[in-house]
């Protein structure tokens, strides 16, 4: 365990020397065009010691004798000049449109030239995001990153968005990445209570990387593989998302202002195709006490009939886009102003950015104020220092429930809401009328029902009393002392901070049908991540081929979480939401604490600057494990090999046909620890009673308090769960760059994952933690990026096609354990399944079918009848694509991203109570004349025959595909292609800019997710997903809000 | 240098880590528990699925109540996806609970023989009712965390388990000392004379569930009612308490005040309990029914299995889905009408003279536990025929069913063991569209065990009879 400090402190001895004689050089760096470069990055080579040249592009350093000076610009060819005993240097930069040089930040900050990586990194440029502004800035890196999955789970104002790198990693906790910004990481948690909690009547609170600001980030890296990240410690093995935020530049002014001012619309893409003609009833019988469409022909229903309200009415009439007119469209205005500056002394940054936001569900709002402030200060030559710190402030409210089982889910009232009704009325009437089902003794305001009997309330009653509304206080941020011991050796320490507190509160007034007496819930969070590192950073050129940096560095962790909740039921003022209002409280707290202790080191070799050689490993120590097995070690190797700079004069490369080839592979190991709390046999002290009824019993009953034994056996002998993974890849630029290709191959295999295997709950226990389980992920990822035009004129078409397939495979799981299911919807009759040698699927009970696959029909009723339970699809699809296409003229620019997925299915239960509620659209075609459902009858003798029954009715029909009989049938192929983002930019040329007294110019327009091209789901957007970010599996659907279609327009401007 | 030391030294710190940290101690939970906090728990949870998840569901099936329609509780459907988490609760919150609450006492010095017995005594009542409802089912093997794949044992094994059970706590009680006491009890309140009556109580319905399967049981049932000391009053009665405070009530009543805001509009009378009241010229039918909201006074309209509700259709007495009613374990009645059963079938002495008296007592008993007064109940009573070799198994049976009309698991159960199969009393009919050709005989085994216990036996129908079900 000792190894790690033993090599640190064998490599300060061999490399400790005494530093050699400064003097002082200076110079000017120009741009080809011979115009003042600020900003440059001139560094000696071999060493982190340099400066960036200041406004009119002159910089002055301290050089030691014999060095070379580097200079380096994103966008320039990097450039190496040996001074010799000149101690004036200028210098021309030459534009280079390959990139051969751009730099990368990668684990703990630092910064690298990307060919030297072993791995797979890509990169997406703040200025993308800013472009077209999405409240979540995770939604704008859809479909241009390979390898990794953004799906947006819902259209609920600050809902959120689910990121997935390389596949699923785990059968027990979701795969999202880690988030780091600016060396430290921050939570990206998205706590929404239980699985049973979000299955039935969920909200979608968003995950807190959405509280990142896209204008204060400067880039975005994604660390796909474990290779990549092996110095962040375990977390990192689903990938790391490294966000640098923005500094302070040189410009031409002292300060440098900029304002970047959004609009946009978002109305619901997709609402279900409802029908017209029919009333509410049964078998074509008018009956206002039900809701749905399954009664007589609206237009036949003429005589004095009880409406829904119970008043008489003179025939029934038709009320189209009762669903779609339900929707409101909401606004989003965001307005950010940054001031930022810097000299060779220093530099400077402040932000604030101010964001409001109403959704497409009446009263729904998200607003969100976000200050920024980076400032890094050189103290002396050797010593400087930087500090952040960022403040968010997130407010919501009106956020609709999701799933089903509460009385407040909106898409299950919309989906009872006969054609009958208009929705006017209930806009206009949130209270229910005398004649409507009225409890005995009920005094007091009561929710209109949408069906006289009572049952489901007014959906404009739901939105305007029965709110979910949170706000969260969130500080992030850090300071760093960097020290230049020697020139070849840097001593950095960095401390940083997340935390926030976030106040949840959701109401359910007296009055709602289903919860009489009103009810509210309370729940405090509060997060705390703590980080330090202290890294000593080595750089020496061993021979004239060979230059070595060593990076060893020790790490401290700390995560604590803090949560407390009331249930308040009972209210005895109506909207008063007080405790003490309440019949009942029930308080519940949780705290949690975990640390871990890390040391590591990371060497690199680099041969004549086309060979790098990368070795890492790290030694964790955490707070989870047994104590006498909490120590685990884990390495990586990685190699670079730029086949362009080892033979440059190979007639391909010296013709410029093969610009640039780069190799690339590595093998890493990640190990990882366990929840906190997980191993002791304990007794949990119980705050309720329940059974299926929802009818909770509340401790203490009679003055008598309760406690339970744990229901999860504690692991014996638990070892920490580990990662291994492959990666190959290569980088090719064709004809000066227009043509260029990114190939990965990668494999990664985890094992001894800690999970909780269910037992037969006869053995008094739900499950047993152990070490068992394995899943791979193989998958390939390209990126083909393309110039297909580019004229004198200065026209520019450029194409990405950026491809990933990803075969998840669960490889085995316990002995003797044939499936796991890591997500039980019990509800919904459905689960995620994992299976050996499958990847993950949802189950459930399938139709019957003969030998041959047909569907077997009762010969009695014309039906379907419901077989064995079955595996009914991956969640995940087989590949996908997003190909974008951008053109640029004369600072016009017009972009569009069109995103493709291919495979993997959706389980959809608004499809169903549609249909099995008879207000579909396809429930009422060919005046539901009965039919006979393709399939096969079988024969006494045991053979089949076509079916020649018709369907007892059409209502039976529809009837029997609801999800609660069978999900077959709302399952489908979850493919689709949308048009994901339009954008059109148009910067003001310098020369009209400069005869006003602004910098520099920008206008877009943008619309975001605008057209569902192809889609095999009917009635929904495809994408939607109820377990949300923090539950294993996707593809099941349950009262989702629809999502939003947005549009528009973005001005940005500098002083 | 001095830096270069720190570096060295704080990774150094890092070798020793969390040696005799407590850090990873919960402090959400405890590691050392009072069996008596196990044991309120495990009781309060196992009443609530008693008069909660196993009330509907079985109420319905067995044509005790009518469903109307209502809920999707077809009685015809024979419905047993509504009893989903009884099977895993009792095993997991009730069993185990009780299994450790023994282990605690049993490591504990002074050891708290009392404590073991009652939870010894609910033990046995949670195995034997579960076994009444499924059959076969882990008994030896279960609820320890010890074995991965607990054996089913035979409903035989499990019923004369839970008697010998009885036998052992019986034997561990001591009233003159304390064992598990109020509020913690939630059952007596700490009385080890009254959990003696119950557990001999138990006893002998256990032992009647199983006399006809096995009539040698007939000689235990004769020496429990000779030596007494069973429930000998309404005071004796085994029951758990509701309050009329959020959250504390009876969920019978809940259910209806949440969803239907106190109008009771989801569980109808049905034809076999009504037309056998009528029969009986019962006085009580308006204790057991109320009118529909479409009907006139005293105008009482039963619903058969397969009828929607109308609004002249009668509903369960609202009076009888109170929030402060209790959940009856063992009643007086339940106890006086197996006595008499005892008695007239020989079991005991004291011929049909006697069996009628407990029989009219245990009658009187019910119809004022209903609500009936005293003197209506008496005259009732009274009138009832004299028990006869000829008459005794029809009237005691009706009589023993129609008590048990608030208690769908022991009404079930009394139901099946009255009559050979096809000659049960009250006599029922397989609701037209049921999925088997006769009445529901069992709860089938849920997928959470079949799924992960290879043992749980397979290919069962539900009209399939159990053991007990001669």
């Amino acid at each position: 365990m000792k190894q790690p400090v033993l090599i640190f402190l064998l490599l300060i001895g061999i490399l400790l020397r005494v530093q050699a004689q400064n003097r002082t050089i200076t110079g000017r760096v120009s741009s080809p065009e011979n115009e003042d470069m600020p900003g440059v990055s001139v560094v000696i080579k071999g060493t982190t010691t340099g400066t960036v040249t200041i406004a009119n592009g002159t910089y002055q350093l301290a050089v030691p004798a014999k060095s070379t000076l580097v200079f380096s610009f994103i966008g320039y060819k990097t450039m190496e000049v040996a001074p010799g005993d000149q101690t004036t240097v200028d210098v021309k930069l030459v534009a280079d449109l390959t990139n051969l040089d751009e730099v990368v930040v990668t684990a703990n900050a630092i910064v690298r030239e990307k060919k030297e990586l072993g791995y797979a990194v890509s990169t997406v440029g703040g200025s993308e995001l800013i472009k077209a502004r999405d409240p979540n800035v995770l939604n704008s890196m859809a479909g241009r990153v390979a390898g990794v999955r953004i799906s947006q789970q819902s259209g609920s104002v600050g809902g959120s968005t689910k990121v997935m790198i390389r596949g699923a990693n785990s059968l027990s906790s979701s795969s999202e990445p880690l988030f780091v910004v600016d060396g430290v990481p921050i939570s990206n948690s998205s706590f929404n209570g239980s699985e049973t909690d979000i299955v039935t009547g969920g909200v979608d609170v968003g995950n807190r990387a959405g509280d990142l600001n896209p204008d204060d980030i400067e880039s975005m890296n994604v660390l796909k593989g474990a290779a990549a990240s092996a110095l962040y410690g375990s977390r990192a093995r689903n990938g790391v998302i490294v966000i640098t935020t923005k500094r302070g530049k040189v410009g031409s002014k002292k300060m440098n202002i900029s304002v970047n001012s959004s609009y946009r619309t978002d109305n619901v893409l997709r609402v279900p195709d409802t029908q017209t003609e029919y009333a509410q009833g049964n078998l074509g019988v008018y009956n206002p006490r039900l809701g749905n469409g399954w009664g007589p022909a609206i237009s036949s229903v003429t005589g004095p009939v009880l409406d829904y309200t119970g008043a008489t009415v003179q025939g029934l009439t038709a009320h189209p886009d009762n669903w779609k007119n339900f929707f409101v469209t909401g606004h989003t205005v965001i307005n950010s102003v940054s001031l930022d500056g810097a000299s060779d002394q220093g530099d400077y940054r402040i932000g604030f950015t101010n964001l409001n936001q109403t959704g497409t569900v009446p009263g729904s709002k998200l607003g969100r104020n976000t200050f920024a402030i980076n400032a890094g200060r050189k103290i002396t030559d050797k010593l400087t220092s930087r500090v952040w710190l960022n403040y968010v402030r997130t407010t919501s409210d009106g956020r609709p429930q999701q799933g089903s089982n509460t009385t407040n889910i909106l898409s299950t009232i919309l989906a009872g809401l006969s054609p009958t009704i208009d929705i006017n009325d209930l806009r206009n009437n949130l209270f229910a009328p005398a004649t409507q089902s009225v409890p005995t003794g009920w005094t007091g305001d009561l929710a209109r029902a949408i069906d006289l009997d009572g049952i489901q309330n007014n959906p404009y009653f739901v939105t305007a009393f029965n709110k979910f509304s949170n706000s969260v206080d969130r500080v992030y941020g850090g300071t760093s002392l960097s020290y230049d011991v020697a020139p070849w050796f840097n001593v950095t320490g960095r401390v940083g901070t997340d935390f926030f507190t976030e106040n949840r509160r959701s109401t359910t007034r007296r009055g709602t049908r289903g919860r009489l007496n009103g009810q509210f819930d309370t729940n405090e969070i509060y997060e705390r991540e703590l980080q330090s590192d202290l890294i000593g950073t080595i750089t020496r050129k061993i021979s004239d081929d060979w230059t070595f940096k060593g990076i060893v560095g020790h790490q401290f962790n700390q995560r604590t979480i803090r949560r407390s909740r009331v249930l308040s039921d009972g209210l005895n003022i109506d909207q008063l939401y007080t405790f003490a209002n309440a019949q009942s409280n029930v308080a519940s707290n949780f705290y949690s604490r975990r640390e871990i202790f890390g040391v590591y080191g990371d060497f690199s070799f680099d041969y004549r600057n086309f060979l790098f050689l990368n070795v890492t490993g790290r030694n964790d120590w955490s707070s989870t494990l047994p104590v006498n097995n909490n120590s685990y070690f884990y390495p990586s190797v990685s190699a670079s090999f730029i086949l362009t700079e080892a033979f440059p004069n190979m007639g391909i490369v010296k013709n410029n046909v093969l610009s640039y080839a780069k190799l690339r592979a590595n093998y890493a190991n990640v190990g990882s620890d366990e929840d906190p709390y997980q191993l002791a046999f304990t007794y949990n002290p119980l705050t309720q009673a329940s059974d299926i009824y929802t009818f909770n019993i509340l401790y203490p009953i009679g003055g008598a308090s309760a406690f339970g034994a744990t229901n999860v056996l504690p692991p014996t002998n638990l070892r920490p769960q580990q990662q291994t993974s492959f990666e190959f890849g290569t980088e090719l630029k064709f004809f000066g760059g227009r043509l260029g290709l990114d190939l990965t191959y990668y494999r990664n295999l985890n094992y001894d994952q800690i999970i909780s295997i269910a037992v037969p709950q006869s053995t008094g226990y739900s499950a047993r933690r152990l070490n068992v389980g394995e899943i791979s992920n193989t998958g390939v990822e390209a990126m083909l990026s393309v110039t297909p035009l580019k004229t004198r004129s200065g026209f520019r078409w450029d194409a990405t096609f950026n491809f990933n397939r990803n075969r998840n495979r669960v490889e085995s799981l316990a002995d003797g354990l044939t499936e796991f299911v890591t997500t039980s919807g019990d509800g919904f009759g459905i689960f995620v399944v994992a299976k050996p040698g499958e990847t993950f699927n949802i189950q459930g009970v399938g139709w019957l079918r003969d030998p041959q696959g047909n569907i077997v029909i009762n010969p009695s009723t014309g039906l379907r009848t419901p077989g064995p339970r079955r595996l009914l699809g991956n969640i995940y699809p087989d590949w996908t694509l997003g190909i974008n296409n951008s053109f640029s003229f004369k600072g016009f620019d017009f972009n569009f991203l069109i995103d493709m997925r291919k495979g993997g299915v959706i389980n959809s239960q608004t499809v169903g109570i549609v249909r099995s509620g008879g207000l579909a659209v396809e429930t009422a075609v060919n005046n539901r004349t009965p039919f006979i459902d393709p399939g096969v009858i079988r024969n006494a003798d045991g053979t089949y025959r076509p079916n020649d029954v018709p369907v007892a009715s059409v209502q039976q029909y529809w009837s029997q595909l609801d999800n609660s009989v069978s999900p077959e049938t709302n399952t489908f192929d979850g493919s689709y292609t949308k048009l994901r983002e339009v954008r059109i930019a148009y910067n003001l040329p310098r020369t009209l800019v400069n005869k006003t007294p602004f910098g520099s110019i920008a206008f877009g327009v943008e619309g975001r997710n605008l057209w569902i091209i192809h889609s095999n789901v009917p009635h929904i957007d495809p994408e939607a997903n109820v377990l949300g970010t923090g539950l294993i599996g996707e593809g099941l659907e349950r009262g989702s809000i629809p999502s939003s279609r947005s549009i528009g327009a973005n001005l940005r401007f500098t002083f | 240098m001095k830096k270069i030391l720190y570096i060295g030294l704080l990774a150094l710190t890092a070798t020793g880590c969390f040696k005799n940290s407590d850090l990873n101690i919960d402090p959400n939970r405890s590691i050392t528990v009072d069996p008596s906090l196990l044991f309120s728990g495990a009781s309060t949870q196992f009443s609530l699925l008693r008069v909660g998840e196993l009330t509907w569901p079985v109420a319905l099936m067995s044509q005790m109540w009518a469903s109307g329609g209502r809920w999707g509780l077809e009685q015809a459907k024979y419905d047993q996806t509504r009893i989903r988490s009884v099977w895993g609760r009792t095993y997991t919150d009730v069993l185990k609970n009780l299994e450790v609450a023994i282990k605690v006492a049993e490591s504990t010095q002074p050891v708290n023989k009392n404590a073991l017995a009652q939870c010894k005594i609910m033990k046995a009542f949670a195995y034997s009712q579960t076994s009444l409802l499924w059959g076969d089912i882990p008994f030896t093997d279960a609820a320890k965390g010890t074995v991965d794949l607990p054996k089913f044992d035979k409903q035989v094994d499990v019923l004369n388990g839970t008697i010998a059970l009885l036998d052992e706590a019986i034997a561990q009680i001591d009233p003159a000392s304390k064992g598990i006491i109020a509020p913690n009890d939630l059952y007596y309140g700490g009385d080890m004379t009254k959990w003696r009556k119950f557990a001999n109580s138990l006893k002998l319905r256990i032992l009647f569930s199983m006399v006809d399967a096995d009539p040698s049981k007939g000689t235990a049932i004769g020496q429990l009612v000779t030596a007494g000391n069973m429930i000998a009053s309404t005071t004796d009665a085994m029951q758990f308490q509701y309050y009329n405070q959020p959250g504390r009530q009876n969920p019978r009543y809940s259910f209806t005040a949440i969803f239907r805001g106190g109008v009771q509009s989801d569980w109808y009378c049905s034809n076999v309990v009504y037309n056998l009241l009528t029969s009986l010229n019962d006085p009580r039918i308006p204790y057991f029914y109320q009118v529909g909201p479409g009907a006139a006074a005293n105008e009482y309209v039963a619903l058969n299995t397969v009828e929607n509700y109308t609004p002249k259709s009668s509903l369960v007495n609202m009076n009888l889905l109170k929030p402060d009613l209790p959940e009856v374990s063992f009643s007086y009645s339940e106890q006086l009408l197996l006595e008499a059963e005892a008695i007239a079938r020989g079991f005991a002495t004291g011929g049909f003279d006697l069996a009628t008296q407990r029989m009219r007592a245990g009658v009187r008993a019910s119809l004022v536990s209903f609500g009936v007064p005293a003197a209506q109940s008496d005259t009732y009573a009274n009138q009832l025929p004299a028990l006869t070799a000829a008459n005794y198994k029809t009237v005691l049976a009706q009589q023993q069913y129609l008590d048990l009309f608030m208690r769908p698991v022991e009404g079930w159960v009394q139901n099946r063991r009255s009559g050979a199969i096809g000659q049960e009393i009250p006599a029922m009919t397989t609701p037209a569209g049921a999925p088997v050709a006769g009445l529901v005989r069992r709860l089938l085994y849920r997928s959470e065990e079949i799924n992960s216990n290879p043992n749980t036996p397979t290919g069962l129908a539900v009209d399939a009879p159990l053991w007990f079900d001669k």
